[in-house]
C-alpha cells in the first residue's frame, strides 16, 4: 500500500513538468486558437540556453532566468515573424506552420549544440524529506511549488488584471477587442511569450531529470498534450489536472504493468487522449460553447 | 465645430464599389442618424470611420485625419463602434466586458463609478453581472454592447442597428438611455437605423444614404418631413 501511495506522489511530479507545459498549450489555444506543436521543442531551446549561461559560467539560478526570458523574447517574435501571417489560414496551414517550427527549432538546437547528450544541473538541491513512512525529495516537493507558484500568478493575471482582461477579450472576439482600443496583434505576441515562459520552465525542470539532447522533449510533449486534451485544451485547471492524471497513470503503469517495458509506456498517454475524446470530447474540463441565438 | 467630419469617402469591398464620395458632419454633443435601405452603405460608412475598411477621401476626428490608423488605434483616440448584432465578448462575465470597454483609461476610481452607472442605466446587466455575456438574451446583449461602447468615454459613438431584434419597450428604454448619456455626458452619436421614427425623434441632424450616395440631409425635423422619408422610412 505504502508503495502504491509513494508512486502516486512521484506521479504527481511528473504530471507537475507535464502540467506547466499543458499550460503553456492551453494559453496559446486560448489566445490563438492554435495547437502548438513546436512547444516541446522551444523548451528544449531555453534548456539549452540555460546549459549555454551554465557553461560561460554564469550562477545556475541567474542563468534560468535569464533563459526564461529570453525564451518569451523568442515566442513573441516566432508569432510576429511568423505565426501571424498564418493565424488566420485554415488549420491545416497552421498545423504544418507549427509543426516546421518544431524542425526548425530541433535542428537548430543540434546545429548549434550537437546531438551529443549534455547535462543540466538541477536547481533543487539533492536532499529528502522523510513525512511518516514517505520519501519527498527537495527535486519533487520544488517542482510542485514551482507549478503552484506558476497556475496562481497566471490566474491572477488572466482574471485580476487590465492585460488580463485584455488578453482574454482579443481570444474571445478580435474585431471588438479592436473596437475597445486593444491592440490585437502585441496581446496575440504577449500570449505567445508568456506560453513561452511557461514551456521553458518545463524544460528546464526535464532538463536536470533526463538528459539535454535535442530530442528531449519528444515525449514529453505527447504527455503535455494528453494533459491538455484531457483538461479539455481551453481549461487552464484541466491542464493541471489532466498533468497529475498523466503523471500519476503513468508512474503506476511502470509500477505495474513492468511488462510493457519502457518504450511502449508512452502508448498510455495516448490511449488517455483517445479514451477522452469518445467518452466526453470536450475534455473533463472543458467547457462546450453555449451561445444564445 | 463637428467632432467627426466625414468629407468625400468613398470605399468599396475588393473592386466592388459601395460608398460614392459621402459626406456628412456629426456636430459636439449632438446625435445624427444615418437612415437608408438595406444595402445603402450604412454599415460600411461606420466601418470607415472606425478602420476596419479602407477609403479614399477624409474622415476627421475633432480635425484630425484618421486615415491609416488601425481600428484600436482609433479606438483609442475616443471613437466607440458598436457593432450590429452580437459583438460582446460572450466567454467573459457582463463586468469584464464592461471593464474591457474602459481599456484606453487610466482613471480606476472613476471606471468602477462608471460600471455601477452602466447597472443603473440597464439594470439587467447588474442581475447578470457575473453571467457570461454569452448566455444573455439577444436585447441584454445589445444592451451590454451600448454599455461596453459608453465605458470607453468616447468622443463619438458609433451604434449601428441598436434597435434590431428588440423587442418594442426594450427598444424605447434603449433610446431613452441613449438620449440620457448624449445629454448628460455630451457624447455625440452616429446612429444607423432601419426603425427610422425613434432615432428621427432623439437626433439632431439626419442623413439618407442610397446605394451608396447620399440623397438628403439636413435637420432630423426637416428630413422627417420630407415625404419621400415619410413614404420609404416612416411607413407613411
Amino acid at each position: 500500500m505504502q508503495y502504491f501511495f509513494q508512486q502516486i506522489v512521484n506521479g504527481i511530479g511528473d504530471g507537475a513538468i507535464y502540467a506547466s507545459l499543458g499550460l503553456a498549450l492551453v494559453l496559446i489555444y486560448r489566445t490563438t486558437n492554435i495547437a502548438n506543436f513546436a512547444q516541446g521543442e522551444m523548451a528544449t531551446f531555453s534548456a539549452y540556453l540555460a546549459w549555454q549561461m551554465v557553461d560561460w559560467g554564469v550562477p545556475l539560478w541567474w542563468s534560468f532566468l535569464i533563459a526564461i526570458i529570453l525564451s518569451m523574447v523568442v515566442g513573441v517574435l516566432a508569432y510576429l515573424l511568423l505565426v501571424r501571417w498564418v493565424q488566420h489560414r485554415d488549420e491545416l496551414t497552421i498545423v504544418i506552420v507549427t509543426l516546421g517550427l518544431f524542425l526548425a527549432f530541433n535542428s537548430f538546437d543540434g546545429a548549434i549544440w550537437g546531438f551529443l547528450q549534455l547535462s543540466l544541473p538541477s536547481p533543487f538541491p539533492e536532499k529528502s524529506f522523510a513525512i511518516g513512512a514517505f520519501r519527498f525529495n527537495a527535486e519533487l516537493l520544488g517542482t510542485i511549488a514551482l507549478l503552484i507558484a506558476i497556475s496562481t500568478c497566471m490566474f491572477l493575471l488572466l482574471q485580476h488584471t487590465r492585460l488580463g482582461t485584455a488578453l482574454r477579450a482579443s481570444a474571445s472576439n478580435a474585431t471588438s477587442a479592436m473596437l475597445v482600443g486593444v491592440p490585437f496583434t502585441a496581446m496575440m505576441a504577449i500570449g505567445w511569450g508568456l506560453a513561452a515562459g511557461l514551456g521553458a520552465v518545463s524544460g528546464l525542470l526535464v532538463g536536470p531529470k533526463l538528459t539535454l539532447d535535442p530530442n528531449m522533449m519528444g515525449a514529453i510533449i505527447i504527455y503535455a498534450f494528453a494533459a491538455a486534451v484531457v483538461g479539455g485544451l481551453t481549461s487552464y485547471r484541466g491542464a493541471v489536472v489532466g498533468g497529475a492524471i498523466v503523471g500519476i497513470s503513468q508512474a503506476l503503469s511502470m509500477a505495474y504493468l513492468p511488462w510493457l517495458g519502457s518504450d511502449l509506456q508512452i502508448l498510455l498517454p495516448l490511449m488517455l487522449i483517445v479514451a477522452v475524446l469518445i467518452i466526453k470530447p470536450e475534455g473533463l474540463f472543458g467547457s462546450t460553447v453555449v451561445v444564445r441565438v | 465645430m463637428s467632432v467627426l467630419e466625414i468629407k468625400g469617402v468613398s470605399a468599396g469591398y475588393g473592386r466592388i464599389p459601395v460608398l460614392h464620395d459621402v459626406s456628412l458632419a456629426v456636430g459636439e454633443k449632438s446625435i445624427a442618424v444615418l437612415l437608408g435601405a438595406n444595402g445603402a452603405g450604412k454599415t460600411t460608412t461606420l466601418r470607415a470611420v472606425s478602420g476596419m475598411v479602407k477609403y479614399t477621401g477624409q474622415i476627421l476626428l475633432d480635425g484630425k485625419d484618421l486615415k491609416g490608423l488601425g481600428p484600436d488605434r482609433i479606438a483609442r483616440l475616443g471613437i466607440a463602434h458598436g457593432v450590429q448584432g452580437r459583438g460582446t465578448f460572450s466567454d467573459l462575465t457582463v463586468e469584464d466586458n464592461l471593464a474591457v470597454g474602459a481599456f484606453r483609461r487610466r482613471d480606476k476610481a472613476e471606471i468602477a463609478a462608471d460600471i455601477d452607472q452602466m447597472y443603473t442605466l440597464f439594470p439587467r446587466l447588474r442581475e447578470r453581472r457575473k453571467q457570461k455575456a454569452g448566455s444573455l438574451s439577444g436585447g441584454e446583449q445589445q444592451m451590454l454592447a451600448v454599455g461596453r461602447a459608453l465605458m470607453l468615454k468616447p468622443r463619438v459613438m458609433l451604434l449601428d442597428e441598436p434597435s434590431l431584434g428588440l423587442a418594442p419597450v426594450i427598444i424605447d428604454d434603449l433610446y431613452e438611455a441613449l438620449q440620457r448619456v448624449n445629454r448628460l455626458q455630451g457624447i455625440a452619436m452616429l446612429i444607423v437605423e432601419q426603425n427610422a421614427n425613434l432615432a428621427l425623434e432623439i437626433a439632431n441632424d439626419a442623413y439618407v444614404l442610397e446605394t451608396g450616395s447620399m440623397v438628403l440631409s439636413g435637420t432630423a425635423r426637416d428630413v422627417s418631413k420630407n415625404d419621400g422619408v415619410r413614404a420609404a422610412y416612416l411607413g407613411n
